[in-house]
């Protein structure tokens, strides 16, 4: 017996959130001829003419989905900010759990996750995004992990939770103790750790070893590489692509590096944006104004983007979780350089760091506004609403703290959202005709 | 004066750099100061933010997202004459207790303004720093240690903790009186030793007093004995409740009063004295922050079986993170340990004056007694 672990909850009670559908989505997942029939299917995608980046990125994710569920690689479960080229070059598989959350909310499976998680006394106040992680691996939905590897920087519930999960499958737990100031020594200290971590998988995970790490890397660094070309790209007003769907797509910025599959994705989506460029078939044709978006979205619901994009021809140029951050990795040092892209992201550090970055994005996007999405449970990023309304305001840019719940549906009050976006709007409608006068 | 927003930061760095050092206590977030972090944020993290001295330095730790961003903001809106981030790691291992130390050092160099390595006349004074403070922790210990045996109420043992915060924020300063009510204007002064004896001089008598003044308490040997645990206990307010409501408080594990406390710091070894004051400050009972597997588990459970206890209230101040993916841990592996029940308490400042609390633990004793009535049946 674990104490601690959730187990002994699971073998006296039926677990709520268990439903029908998600016995039978549970058992599917499982089966091969389904992970077959998936790439049946996504052949079938291409040939009817899906777009080439739309179906790379289903591919992507269809090859870690079928090597982590039918246990063809050890799927090592991972928080969101560790970077997966070690998964990846250990050949393993990584799962995000909260990153997955978004998927089971777009496609109607996180009333359940999130019913599991608060039946074991989870309080709703926590971030949806890690209730649901926690729910889909209590109903076994979620694959099983062969070890668990979080950093401790960012985020508070996505470690927790991630522990709480390893205690449920008994299986290894590590944590990535990323020191708050960039210093030698503390590179060296991460470094150190890193290194520890992938030895100790490569002996307790069977079927690890570090001789994928040069690949991976490669890949990361490939994909690194067509991400700026798009990146550049996507400074063209109008935008050439749209910032709902490019907020679908952080799950892979957060997810994939590392992964064959990422160099193909981001040059398919950077041919994409050129294509639209020539074209002058922009998703937004009358562009209005361009808001920098900061945080992720809400996932089971496309009203406000359609309303925002459709309605209101206000195009999300760019997006925080979008922000390219880190260096060109190096396989000849992979530990510090894996050290270094954890403690290059903005939001670890003073907030000075994530000014600089929101600074950079509305120089760069030519951003009108910008708009925090304010998950609720997120400390993290909601804590520092009053700097960045500040910061912009003396910049001359509005800003808007937008509540609402990314995965929880009950958290979210729709049309209220609506109003405030439109009101955003006027406010920069009227800044615009104010400034002509 | 030096604000220490939690315990994992050393009193004796401030204290061994001549300033006044003070565990950050409030009554609660300043309505003045709302706008600056979101409602739905921790309450301690809310009630830090506040206009502090120009002279004054606060010192926030990386204890969780709540408290970084609490940081930022003083930080960025300048609300203190100096803020200060001390990195705690959230692990214990030998790297870590290395790391730990050279981040005191630099805490010590940024409050002895010399912006180098601290020389060894610092190591010194933080020796005697150290000396004093664990004697300082020696009184408190047999106060906690009374209330343990129900010889002292939980919450006059938890005031004195309190009071000898308040204590501190007027040292060193053993020439002035000693006014915990009025911690006076922020000096620095040398350290030299024995500057501590009048300070724990006066901790002894406030005991003492604390001892003659407290009624016999809990005569009644029926009364059932509970502990308190969680991340921060804001305020008494709690405890008188509990007590009120006929159960015996007999350990509280919080940052106030038992985990900033109830440890030693090695002093004897000839060890750099930095080293072994993050060695025991990573080593004391550990807070839900750290990720130590199960000790946290072990720790309480040892504690209630030590004690004789029958049930554990937990409290987690709302919003908390930690306190409620710590919470789901405890609860699970004390039932699976000893079947001991939890109850979790969440609330703001003050929560302990509210009826529906009351109501809450009234029905958390009643549980206990019917527990107990039934085993003496069997």
């Amino acid at each position: 017996m674990i104490p601690g672990g959730i187990k002994a909850r699971k073998s006296h009670y039926k677990i709520a959130g268990e439903t029908r559908r998600i016995k039978i989505m549970r058992a599917l997942s499982r089966k091969s001829w389904v992970h077959g029939a998936a790439k049946l299917v996504i052949n079938h995608m291409e040939k009817r003419g899906g777009k080439p980046y739309q179906i790379d990125a289903i591919r992507c994710f269809a090859d870690d989905f079928r090597h982590a569920y039918l246990k063809q690689k050890p799927c090592i479960f991972t928080s969101a900010f560790v970077p997966n080229e070690l998964i990846y070059g250990l050949g393993g598989v990584p799962f995000l759990p909260e990153a997955a959350s978004g998927f089971a909310a777009s496609f109607g499976f996180a009333r359940e996750s999130l019913t599991a998680c608060e039946s074991l006394w989870y309080s709703p106040d926590l971030c949806s995004f890690h209730r649901a992680g926690v729910g889909a691996s209590v109903l076994e939905f979620a694959p099983k992990p062969a070890a668990v590897v979080v950093s401790s920087h960012l985020c508070d519930g996505g470690k927790r939770s991630l522990f709480q999960i390893s205690q449920y499958h008994d299986c290894p737990f590590y944590i990535l103790d990323v020191p708050y100031t960039c210093s030698a020594q503390s590179l060296d200290r991460l470094g150190k750790q890193l290194e520890k971590v992938a030895r100790s998988l490569e002996q307790e995970v069977p079927g690890l070893s570090g001789k994928y790490m040069d690949e991976a890397f490669a890949d990361s660094n490939a994909a690194r590489n067509y991400y700026l070309d798009l990146c550049k790209l996507r400074t063209n007003a109008p935008s050439p692509w749209r910032g709902s769907e490019a907020l679908n797509y952080v799950v892979l910025f957060l997810w994939s590096w590392g992964s064959p599959w990422l160099p193909k994705f981001y040059q398919s989506l950077r041919d994409h944006a050129e294509d639209v460029i020539q074209s002058g078939d922009y998703p937004v044709p009358n562009e209005q104004f361009r808001l920098a978006w900061l945080n992720l979205r809400p996932y089971y619901s496309p009203k406000l983007f359609s309303y925002l994009e459709d309605t209101c021809q206000v195009s999300i140029a760019f997006e925080e979780f979008s922000y390219m951050y880190w260096d060109p990795l190096d396989s000849g040092d992979p530990y510090i350089s894996l050290a270094k892209k954890i403690m290059a992201n903005p939001g670890w550090g003073p907030i000075e760091r994530r000014l600089e970055v929101i600074g950079k994005i509305t120089r760069g996007f030519s951003i009108d506004g910008v708009v925090q999405f304010a998950q609720w449970g997120c400390r993290q990023y909601n804590g520092a609403a009053s700097i960045l309304s500040d910061y912009l305001r003396k910049k001359g840019i509005p800003f808007l703290n937008l509540d609402g719940d990314g995965v929880d549906i009950r958290n979210s009050g729709e049309a209220q959202s609506l109003t405030r976006l439109g009101a955003f709007r006027e406010l920069l409608e009227s800044r615009r005709i104010k400034n002509l006068r | 004066m030096v604000y220490l927003s939690c315990s994992y930061i050393p009193y004796e760095i401030p204290l061994a750099a001549g300033m006044p050092a003070t565990r950050g206590i409030f009554e609660g977030p300043l309505p003045t100061m709302e706008g600056y972090l979101p409602r739905d944020f921790c309450p301690y993290a809310r009630a830090f933010i506040r206009q502090y001295g120009d002279k004054d330095m606060v010192a926030i730790a990386e204890s969780c997202d709540a408290m970084r961003r609490a940081y930022d903001v003083l930080s960025y809106w300048n609300l203190a004459g100096a803020v200060y981030f001390v990195d705690v790691p959230r692990t214990y291992d030998p790297e870590a207790v290395s790391f730990y130390a050279e981040e005191l050092k630099g805490f010590a160099s940024k409050l002895s303004d010399s912006g180098t390595a601290p020389r060894d006349e610092f190591s010194e004074r933080l020796t005697v720093a150290i000396n004093g403070m664990n004697q300082i922790r020696k009184e408190l210990s047999c106060v906690f240690d009374l209330a343990s045996k129900r010889q002292l109420s939980a919450v006059k043992a938890t005031q004195l903790a309190i009071n000898v915060n308040q204590l501190l924020a007027c040292f060193p300063s053993a020439e002035d009186p000693l006014d915990p009510l009025d911690p006076g204007p922020s000096h620095t002064h040398n350290l030299a030793p024995g500057m501590f004896d009048a300070l724990i001089e006066q901790i002894e008598r406030m005991i003492g007093q604390a001892l003659s003044e407290s009624s016999p308490f809990s005569q009644d040997r029926d009364r059932i004995s509970v502990g308190i645990s969680g991340t921060c206990l804001l305020d008494l307010s709690l405890i008188e409740c509990i007590e009120n409501a006929g159960l015996d408080v007999v350990f509280v594990d919080s940052c106030i009063p038992l985990r900033t406390y109830d440890f030693v710091v090695d002093s004897k070894t000839t060890c750099d004295p930095f080293y072994m004051l993050a060695e025991a400050y990573l080593r004391k009972a550990p807070c839900p922050r750290m990720f130590q597997g199960k000790e946290r588990i072990w720790r309480l459970y040892e504690l209630a079986s030590d004690y004789g206890v029958r049930g554990l209230i937990y409290f987690a101040p709302k919003f908390c993170d930690q306190a409620y993916y710590d919470f789901i841990e405890i609860r699970h592996g004390l039932r699976s340990l000893g079947r001991l029940p939890v109850l979790l308490l969440e609330g703001q400042y003050g929560m302990g004056r509210t009826g529906q609390v009351l109501t809450r633990v009234e029905a958390f004793r009643e549980m206990l007694e019917g527990t107990q009535i039934l085993k003496a049946g069997k």
